[in-house]
């Protein structure tokens, strides 16, 4: 036993002396292997990590179009308006009905390649669920070039493009349901964005579409008895031609320029046998300033030129407007809209409106807003209206640079 | 007709007079950041390589940014995209995809989220609805206020920086060390400053501090917006006021974009200390990412001393 205890002992005493020695003399290589081992893990973290950032397009977001299941953006957007107005002979009168409901679908197809489809129905206007857009997108097809293919909103003034939801009030202006369409002018064709490159960080864009089958997207809710615009009548082929620059005027505001044309014809009128050639053209400026706390002041104004061959002794019509809107919290916007427009079936008639436009913006997805007017029309005494416009929406849902 | 080519040709002129502006800095990498923050780290690690520039300003609302034209002409000339991620910067995707510029498209060579590798804190472990307020399905995205994800969002950077310009490599390693090591001495002097208020309930506004609370032990209490990105209702802050009471709840950190009114009404009706921190660097004379940092360490202390 003893033997046993003195053998354990001596064990113990050469561990230690050969821990002590080897503390003693290796602290330097211990280091160096320490290092070596550090070094090496840093490449192997190095190279998962690299592994990783260029795995990135595979992270699920909402941009990619999936989220955990390979599923498109789904979203549903909906709109109901209430309206109050002095003309006793507008149906939609003392009523809050369901203007518009709009699914959008979105994703993508192939790498570069985005796929965009809204359907929109309207129960309001008895109108059935249809596609307002569908269309796929080229992105970056040589430097600076995307190209769109399918329907939709044609780039023509500063906002057809724009879907109702994104406006800034509760009915658009008017001359843009005169001249253009009673919501957006949509064709079916193609169109070539191309950024034109600039040495300064000056944005301008060209852009050139060829279309089709022109519809103006959902039917006006204006009452029969209100005399209105007939839109751009490009129902046949058509062309669009846009040029957008965007200057930025200091750290924190941005002016934009742009001049639009549109040109093309409508169908046989098959009571009169009659085509119109119709030829629209816009300018617009827009000025955007932005200040703290979300603060954000816009300004904008729009002039519009429209000649058909069938209206009013092919004369040109002319028509604007100017419209300011500051938010001063995130929570809250507040707008002034002034419309100008002539008739193009009758120019020497116009309509003027002004209104003061209040919205309470509750999340990203949920805003009430309050749209009142003072207006006058052809051949009618000066009206007043008050809409009171809910919009919500589930689903993620993103739009091109608005 | 003869008034619309006048205009046109006006809209031309000054085309012309726009496009041919003053040119950029030439040679150094093109950088557009998401954000302040990241604009600074970018230019820490490239230094005098790098030319950034950011689309958010200092005291603007990151979930609400509203893009420019011109944002589009910048990243269209960008060599490198420098984005926050977690679908905080959502609006940075209309910008990439008009811009053309497919090097900096997702998976691109000069496409940087600084998200990855961070370890992310309230990811919604249920299904996400209005009802949640803004929430972010992929977690909270303040990452940035917590100094040590900035060694992250750091090699983040240095790698997107070293993918666009290799021979500059050895350079923003040395800038990134020497970031790393300033983030490694400042964070032993916030440690000691925040140590003697471990586990100390705090308010904030919005849920934005939540890895900076988490970083320095302190106690997330809850917040003045009842969800995320819900405006204050009457019967939540009441229902704040009576819990901080209860639970003696003294420091009210509000971050500088925020209202003051209910941050003011529940500072007088509890007692507790309202103070305000830089939501970004620039805001309240802060220069950079680690002045940021330095400000809300001496407000938070400030607040609960």
């Amino acid at each position: 036993m003893k033997t046993k205890l003195a053998l354990a002992v001596l064990l113990c005493l050469l561990v230690l002396v050969d821990g002590a020695w080897s503390d003693d003399v290796s602290p330097t290589s211990e280091i160096d292997e320490l290092k070596a081992r550090i070094s090496d893990l840093e490449q192997k973290l190095e190279k998962l990590q690299e592994q990783q950032a260029t795995t990135q397009g595979s992270e699920p977001s909402a941009e990619t179009g999936s989220r955990y299941l390979a599923l498109p953006d789904i979203s549903l957007i909906v709109q109901a308006k209430g309206k109050a107005t002095s003309d006793k002979l507008d149906p939609a009168k003392q009523k809050i009905q369901l203007t518009e409901a709009e699914l959008g679908i979105q994703g993508y197809v192939y790498p570069n390649v985005r796929a965009d489809a809204f359907f929109a129905g309207s129960p309001a206007e008895h109108q059935p669920f249809q596609i307002h857009e569908a269309y796929l997108t080229y992105l970056g097809v040589a430097k600076g070039l995307n190209f769109t293919v399918g329907q939709k909103f044609v780039p023509f003034d500063r906002v057809n493009q724009l879907h109702n939801h994104s406006w800034l009030y509760a009915r658009q202006p008017l001359v843009l349901t005169n001249f253009v369409a009673h919501e957006s002018l949509a064709g079916q064709g193609a169109l070539l964005s191309y950024l034109i490159p600039t040495r300064s960080n000056v944005f301008a864009q060209f852009d050139l579409g060829v279309w089709a089958n022109g519809t103006e997207g959902e039917e006006s809710d204006y009452p029969p008895n209100i005399q209105v615009g007939p839109g751009a009548s490009l129902t046949d082929r058509f062309e669009t031609a846009r040029v957008w620059i965007g200057i930025p005027t200091g750290e924190n505001g941005e002016l934009e320029i742009g001049g639009s044309r549109a040109g093309g014809k409508s169908e046989q009128d098959p009571d009169t046998g009659l085509t119109n050639y119709v030829h629209l053209k816009g300018l617009d400026v827009t000025y955007r300033w932005f200040g703290q706390k979300n603060s954000r002041l816009l300004l904008r104004g729009e002039y519009l030129w429209r000649k058909g061959t069938t209206d009013s002794n092919a004369a040109t019509a002319k028509g604007y407007y100017l419209f300011a809107n500051y938010r001063f919290s995130r929570y809250f916007d507040v707008g002034l809209l002034y419309d100008w427009s002539q008739f193009p079936q009758d120019v020497s008639q116009k309509e003027t409106a002004i209104s003061v436009i209040l919205t309470r913006q509750f999340s990203e997805q949920y805003y009430l807003r309050l749209h009142a007017t003072r207006g006058s029309r052809p051949n009618a005494t000066s009206y007043s209206e008050i809409w009171l416009h809910w919009c919500w929406g589930v689903g993620p849902h993103t739009h091109k640079l608005e | 007709m003869r008034q619309f080519g006048r205009v046109l040709s006006s809209v031309l002129i000054l085309s012309a007079v726009a496009i041919t502006g003053v040119a950029p800095t030439a040679g150094a990498i093109k950088v557009v950041a998401a954000t302040p923050e990241l604009a600074d780290i970018t230019k820490q690690i490239g230094g005098d390589k790098v030319s950034v520039y950011s689309i958010a300003k200092p005291n603007q609302d990151y979930h609400m940014i509203e893009p420019k034209p011109s944002d589009v002409a910048r990243i269209a000339k960008a060599d490198l995209v420098v984005r926050i991620g977690m679908d905080l910067d959502l609006w940075l995707d209309a910008l990439i995809n008009a811009s053309g510029n497919r090097n900096v498209r997702r998976g691109g060579p000069g496409y940087v989220d600084t998200s990855v590798s961070i370890t992310k804190l309230e990811v919604p472990k249920e299904s996400v609805t209005g009802a949640s307020g803004d929430i972010h399905v992929f977690g909270n995205p303040h990452y940035f206020y917590d100094p040590e994800n900035s060694k992250f969002i750091a090699r983040n950077i240095l790698q997107g920086l070293a993918r666009i310009s290799p021979d500059d490599k050895s350079a923003f390693q040395k800038n990134y060390d020497r970031f790393v090591d300033e983030i490694d001495r400042l964070m032993e002097h916030w440690r000691k400053k925040l140590a003697p208020y471990k586990n100390r309930p705090v308010v904030t506004y919005h849920a934005s501090a939540i890895y900076f609370l988490r970083r320095f032990d302190l106690e997330n209490f809850g917040q003045i917006e009842p969800k995320p990105g819900i405006p204050p209702s009457a019967s939540h802050v009441s229902s704040l006021i009576r819990r901080m009471k209860e639970h003696r709840v003294q420091a009210v950190v509000v971050e500088s974009i925020y209202p003051k009114r209910f941050p003011e009404l529940i500072s007088r009706e509890t007692g507790a200390k309202y103070v305000v921190v830089p939501y970004s660097v620039g805001s309240l004379g802060t220069k950079s990412y680690i002045d940021l940092i330095d400000m809300w360490v001496d407000k938070f202390t400030e607040a609960l001393r």
